[in-house]
This record gives structure tokens, sequence and C-alpha cells, in this order.
């Protein structure tokens, strides 16, 4: 009789397990437990917050007399000095706060899950849309700050403006800080324009006759180098692609190069949603880089190539990259290659110049949350609030100590003691992008001036961000994006290469296996839940010149 | 009488056998070539520039010579120095504690006169085959028992692995007959004593090979600093390694636009890997006889 019992307990665990896996998320299931427990807490210590109103020292009715800790994550390494940069930061907090800080790193992805899902005690937190802001506010991970916010840290309620405040609203509802430093971050086409002038390239404009004329001529008459060296890369995408895929944004005025699963949607009539793979621009666009992979601009290994592109390029390997990244990206090349070879002339062509349509960053690109599982979320508030809006706190966790890290020089600039061996807190080393203050901001002389440039010059083209905020709901479609990813890992990156024998059939079969696996099913939802987007916020037709 | 070591009396091959041995020897001989020329391509990539380097690639005999890389990774050596000294201490510390533990444990579960016996191995069984998830797992070791950032967290997990209790159990079954330990308890010893004077001296092998295992998991963690340890300098020396090959890596997948932060380059991931492995590599003849002899070691046999 017992083992007979065993027996069925075993089944019946066993059957659990399974069911277990294919129900609904552990992740939500841990987080509503833990949620409800916090919520609990956080509302009564803010009902309290609130009647000892006239207790607290500073921070606007905040209780400071206990002494108490604070955990704030950011992504990223910890450099090699971190630590006393920790000790000095923690000596304001314990100044200002009546708090000592700890700041701890998360490197990946699912150390962040974990975090989050785990319930661990965090107060102050780096969130952002590619981090899966959305996602974990949509499951309650932070907490909500529409009134939060206003009551504790009115200063900081003034800085962000009411537009950014939308921006980052999840449902209604404001989850994050978001960052205030406007930052335009395109793609562009680099390219060594000391190899330019020295074969007589002709120059490099809006055409694209002129790019192809560079690339054949480096071919010509460098044979040493490959003329560029474009890889597969895995950001921004779901499943892989072949980076050539980010140089079509210069081309198509859409509401960004990143809308998943073979969807274009027209920046300027928002409603208007094509099925893009199926194009005759598309195979067009593929059958150039076909022409391109045909003439020897990349390798044919490319496929398999882990180089980084960046590397390559400033290893004098290749002579231009068809998608380079971000004009501080470009500005910080440009004062390294003035160390390591002087006399290289370095050029970059910005995508947004091209189709003179700029798009800033999201508000959700970076900011700040609020666990719901902090301990001290008052505290984590007022300490954000330092992080932005007092130049002590903020020149401290950007550029570390004056003197022993870096220097202001007479113009304003900023200046590094040491070089990048050295130093033990480079230059934002704590990754802390979300507290950056356009007034208290320093720039190497260096890169200020192309930065500066740059930037106003997208000023007077610039839009507003319509997709980045748009926060996908997966989990119609859990299986067959997973099934989706897959093909196209497999199939999208040999045709955007051009390494491909016919770029037509291998369009038509890729598009034969990924409507196997489910493309139709999840463009209707992803379409539906677009429309309501655009609905919900609001987002009207805009022409651009 | 002579005694005659004679080279000329060998038994004699016949060609089927020296067909075999020129097959074995060159197909083990092309193995270890496949294994080699990784290691030699890290080393020789280690003492290149790293200018040449990023433009030739790897080759089997570095183009230019240059110890760069080496000079720049010891200009601050504090970090490799720390992990190391911080993965030798768990390791030390895990093994001794481990096998004290999981000897106790395999002593007790091969007693015929435990009633539990089968219970407890099944209990101890059944965790290997069904688990609650990493995310139940993760709260438990960080919420509940508060492990977070201390050496505990790196030691403690890895302290009674189910492979190597069963392991244990069936070497101190076969080679600890039960009429030594009954002889001694009628002689009045107690049960510990009976483990430490008795028992302990006739494991000797098993406790080296089991000793062995355990200390080659500690050396090799990672995956526990990469969840709980968030202070740098207690980094073991795998997560050190992982994090400085990595870093350039992470960034691109986190979303990361690393504008002015110097990733490390190539030459000196390569150094780093040779100052890493390079010890155990040199260890490792000394201490293989005895994973041989190991592997068999909890078998049963005849």
């Amino acid at each position: 009789m017992k083992k007979r019992m065993l027996c069925l307990l075993l089944a019946v665990a066993l059957c659990m397990t399974l069911f277990s896996a294919c129900g609904g998320d552990s992740s939500s299931e841990n987080n509503s437990g833990s949620k409800a427990e916090s919520s609990e807490a956080g509302a009564s210590e803010s009902g309290e917050g609130s009647s000892e109103a006239s207790a607290g020292e500073t921070g606007n009715g905040v209780d400071l007399s206990k002494k108490s800790h604070l955990i704030m994550w950011s992504p990223g390494t910890p450099s090699r000095d971190h630590n006393r940069i920790v000790e000095k930061l923690s000596a304001l907090t314990e100044r200002d706060l009546n708090a000592s800080l700890e700041w701890n790193r998360f490197q990946d992805t699912a150390k962040l899950n974990l975090l989050l899902t785990s319930g661990e005690p965090i107060d102050l937190i780096y969130t952002a849309n590619y981090q899966n802001y959305a996602v974990y506010a949509a499951k309650d991970a932070f907490r909500p700050l529409d009134e939060f916010l206003p009551e504790i840290s009115p200063a900081l309620d003034q800085y962000v403006t009411g537009e950014m405040w939308d921006a980052a609203r999840v449902n209604g509802t404001i989850y994050m800080v978001p960052c205030m430093w406007p930052e335009w971050v395109p793609y562009g086409f680099l390219w060594r324009e000391d190899l330019r002038k020295k074969y007589n390239l002709p120059e490099i404009t809006d055409d694209i006759s002129t790019i192809e004329a560079y690339m054949e001529g480096i071919k010509q008459n460098e044979p040493d180098m490959q003329v560029t060296g474009e890889v597969v890369s895995t950001y921004g995408s779901i499943g892989s692609h072949f980076t050539t895929w980010e140089f079509l944004d210069r081309k198509y005025k859409w509401a960004d190069f990143r809308v998943p699963y073979g969807l274009y949607i027209d920046y300027q009539d928002p409603t208007k949603v094509i099925d893009w793979w199926e194009t005759e621009e598309f195979a067009s666009d593929m059958k150039m880089f076909k022409s391109w992979a045909d003439a020897g601009y990349w390798s044919r290994s490319s496929l398999a190539n882990t180089e980084n592109k960046q590397d390559a390029f400033e290893a004098g390997k290749t002579a231009c990259d068809l998608a380079f990244n971000s004009p501080s990206g470009y500005a910080n090349l440009v004062s390294r290659v003035a160390a390591s070879h002087p006399d290289w002339e370095l050029g970059w062509q910005p995508h947004y110049r091209v189709k003179n349509l700029a798009t800033p960053n999201h508000a959700t690109q970076n900011g700040m949350s609020i666990p719901n599982s902090a301990n001290e979320p008052e505290r984590g508030l007022l300490l954000l609030e330092k992080l932005v809006l007092d130049e002590e706190y903020f020149r401290l966790s950007q550029y570390g100590e004056e003197g022993v890290d870096y220097n202001v020089t007479e113009d304003g600039y900023y200046e590094a003691v040491g070089d990048s061996t050295t130093a033990g807190f480079p230059r934002e080393a704590g990754s802390l992008w979300s507290t950056r203050n356009t007034e208290f901001m320093l720039y190497p002389e260096a890169t200020a001036q192309i930065l500066n440039e740059l930037n106003s010059e997208f000023e007077t083209y610039t839009y507003p961000n319509i997709w980045t905020g748009f926060a996908e709901d997966t989990t119609p479609y859990q299986s067959e994006k997973a099934a989706l990813a897959n093909v196209i890992t497999e199939y999208l990156p040999p045709i955007q290469a051009g390494l491909v024998d016919d770029v037509d059939a291998a369009i038509a079969e890729f598009l034969e296996k990924a409507k196997v696996a489910g493309l139709d099913k999840i463009r209707e939802e992803y379409k539906r839940q677009w429309l309501a987007y655009v609905e919900e916020h609001n987002i009207q037709p805009t022409t651009v010149k | 009488m002579e005694q005659t070591v004679s080279t000329k009396n060998k038994i004699r091959r016949t060609p089927s056998t020296m067909a075999f041995n020129v097959i074995a020897y060159s197909a083990i001989a092309l193995l270890s070539a496949i294994c080699l020329f990784p290691l030699i391509l890290v080393v020789s990539g280690s003492f290149t520039q790293n200018s040449v380097l990023m433009r030739e690639g790897y080759r089997l005999i570095p183009s230019a010579l240059s110890t760069d890389a080496y000079a720049e990774l010891f200009k601050y050596p504090e970090g490799i120095i720390r992990a190391y000294g911080s993965t030798i201490l768990c390791t030390i510390v895990g093994t001794a504690l481990g096998l004290f533990v999981m000897s106790m444990t395999g002593y007790v579960l091969q007693r015929k006169d435990f009633v539990y016996r089968n219970r407890v191995s099944f209990l101890i069984y059944f965790t290997t085959i069904f688990g609650g998830g990493m995310v139940p797992w993760y709260i438990l070791l960080s919420q509940y028992l508060h492990l977070n950032n201390s050496y505990v967290a790196r030691v403690f997990p890895l302290l009674m692995t189910p492979f190597l209790i069963i392991l244990m159990r069936t070497f101190i079954s076969s080679s600890c007959p039960a009429a030594i330990v009954e002889s001694a308890k009628i002689d009045g010893a107690g049960d510990f004593r009976i483990f430490l004077s008795i028992v302990l001296p006739i494991i000797g092998p098993g406790l080296a090979t089991v000793g062995l295992f355990l200390a080659l998991a500690y050396w090799n963690e990672w995956y526990l600093t990469s969840l709980f340890i968030t202070d740098r300098e207690m980094y073991s020396l795998q997560y050190y390694l992982y994090d400085m090959l990595n870093s350039s890596r992470f960034a691109q997948e986190m979303g990361m636009f690393l504008g002015d932060r110097e990733l490390p380059g190539e030459s000196i991931k390569m150094a780093m890997v040779v100052v890493v492995t390079g010890p155990i590599i040199f260890l490792y003849p000394f201490v293989q006889k005895y994973f041989v002899a190991g592997i068999t070691i909890g078998s049963v046999k005849g």
C-alpha cells in the first residue's frame, strides 16, 4: 500500500513539473508573491512618512533620523577603483541622507532578471527599454512614481518635462525617471578620409554610388586590406542579423530600422504598416548587397567572423564600416586614432543626415527605477535627486575624484589623469548614463567639438521618436517568436550578406520557413498592438521635409 | 644461471597488431595535435604585439615578438593575485570541509544498521533529477540564507554533491567490511571513534579521488561568483578571466556603447588566459594518475 502511494506521488510530481514548464512564468509567480509582501510594507512606510511630515530633517518630509543603508545597481563591469569611489559617495550620502551606500553592478540580462524576479532588496536600479523595462514594469517589478515622486522630490518632478514623463508610462503609470540629456545615436558610414584622398576617390555624399566608388577604389588599391568587416550581430533584432542591415537606415523614412518581423512602419503615417520582406525594395537591397559581396568587399567567411568591427578598423585591417554607431563613438574613435595613427583622417556620415530625419533617444532609453522590493524607497529617490541635480554627487559618480581621476581645464573641458592603462575610474565608468545632466556634463576637448557639431546638426532636423517607447507584449506568440528567431538566425544573415547564389530563391525559401514558424500570426498580433499604441498615445501623421 | 633480459626476446608481433598500433598511434597523435593547436595559438598570441595580432591574425609562431601584454597585465597585478588567492582559499577550505562532510555521509549511508538508509539515499538522489529551478534556488540562498557577497556563497552550494556522496558510499561499502565495524563496536568504541580511527585510514584512495573532483569543481567555479559576488575583490579566478574576456561581448549584448572605456586588447586577453591556466597545466601531470585510478574507484568490482 505504502509503495503504491509513493509511486502515485512520484507520478504526480512528474506531471506537476511538466505543467509548470509549459504554464506561465515562474518569474511572475515569484514576483506577485514578493510584490504582495513589499507593497504592504511600502504602504505602511509611506503612511508613516506622511504622518511624520514635520519630524524629518531635510528631504521633503522624509524621516532621516534612523541610519540606514542604500543599495544601487547599474550595468557594466566595475573598474579597478570602483570601491574607492563608492566609499567617497557613501560618505556623501551619510552626510546628507543618513544612509551608507552600496553600489553594485550587473553584467548581463540574466543577472538583471534574477535581481528583479527574486525580490532582492534594491533601492535604485538602472532600467532601459533595451533591458526590458516595459516587461518588468508590466509585471509590477517597479514602484509607480505618479504620486510618490512629486511628494518626495518636487525638484525631479520639475526637472523632467511632461513629454518625457508621458513617454515613460507603461499602461498609463510612470515607473522610471527618464534621462533628460538629449542624445541621438544613429549609425553611419565610417571611412578613411586619408585613403580616399590618396587614391583620388570621389567625395562621400548622399549618393550611394560615391560609397560604392570608395569601396571599389580601396579594393583595387589596397590588396592587403579588407574593404569592410561586416559581421553577424544580435543587438536590436530578433535572432541574429548581418550588420549590412543597419546600413539601410539611410534609405528609408521608417519609424525605426529595428521594427521586427519584417515589418515596415512609415514614419510619416504611423498607421501604415507594410510587410517589408515581401516587397521589391527589400529584394533589390539584398541584390545590392550580393553585388558587393561578389565584388569581395567582405570576406566569404564573414558569417563566422567574431571579430569586433571597431577593433579591426582601428588596427588598420578594414577601410570602412557600413554601420558605425553614434556620435560619441565616433568622437572617441577620432581621439584614440589621433594618438595611435596620427597620419589617419576619418570621416563619418550619419544615416540621419542622408534621410534628413533624426530621432533622439526615447525617454525610456536610459532611466532609473525604484523596485518594489526596496527597503528605503524614499531615500532611494532622494539619492537619485542628488545624483542628477547636485553637482558634487554628479561629478563624483560620473567622473571620480577631481585631481585623482580627472581635472577640469580652464575652458571647462574634462581631462583625464593618466592614460587608459593607468586610469582606475575612467570617465563614466559607473555606467550611470541615466543621470546625465546637460548642465554639469564635462567632455574631453577632443570629442567635445565633434559632439557639439553633430548634435547641433541633428537638432535642425529632429523629429519625435515614435517607436522605441512601444512595449510589445509577446505572450500571445511566445513559442512562434522563438521558432521564428531560429528561422531568422539560420536564413536571414546569408541573404543580408549577399552570400547566397540566388537572392530571390533564398528570400522565397526564407519566407516559406518563416510562415511555417508562424510569421503571419505574429505580424497580425503585432500590428494590432502597434495600432492600439498609436491610438493610445495619439501619434499623428507628420511630414518630414 | 644467467639472467638475460634480451631485447630480442619479445612477444612476436603479428601484422594485425602492428597495423593496429600504426592506426592507434596516428589517430591519437592527430587528436593530441588538435588539442594542442589552440593552446599553442593562445601562447603565441600572448607574445605578439596587439596591433600585429589584429592585422595578421593568430600564428603558430609570433610574427612580432613582444612581451607588452604581460607587462601591462602585471602593471596592476593586484586583481589577478587577489583572484588567485580567493580561489585557492575557497578550494582548500571547500575541499577539506566537503571531504569531511561527504565521507561521513557516505559512511552512514552504507551502514546496514541505519534504518532510514534507503529513504535518505533516495532524497539525496531525488535532488539530482528534480529541482525547483534557478529563481527559487537564488531566492533561498540570497534572501533566506543571506549568503550574498560572501565566501560562504561560493563554498556552500558545492559541499554535498550527490554524485560524490554515492561514489563515497559505494567505495566505503566495498572497502570496509562490516565485520571490522562490528568488532570495534563490541570492543566498546563509539560511532565517531570508529569513523575516525578505523574507517578514515582505510578509505584513503577514495578520499583522494573525491577530494580531487571536489577541488577541480571549486577551482573551475565561476557561476556562483557571477550570481552572488558583487565585490570585485572576491571574484574567483575563472570569473575574473571570464569577465575580462567577455567584457566587450557583454557590452554589445546589453546594447551599451562604451565610447570612453578601453576594452582589453586581444593579446592581453591571451596573456590573461596563459596566466590563469598555466599553473594548472603544469600541476596536472602530477595528479593525473589519481584521476585515472579514481574513475573506477566507485564502481562495483568482481
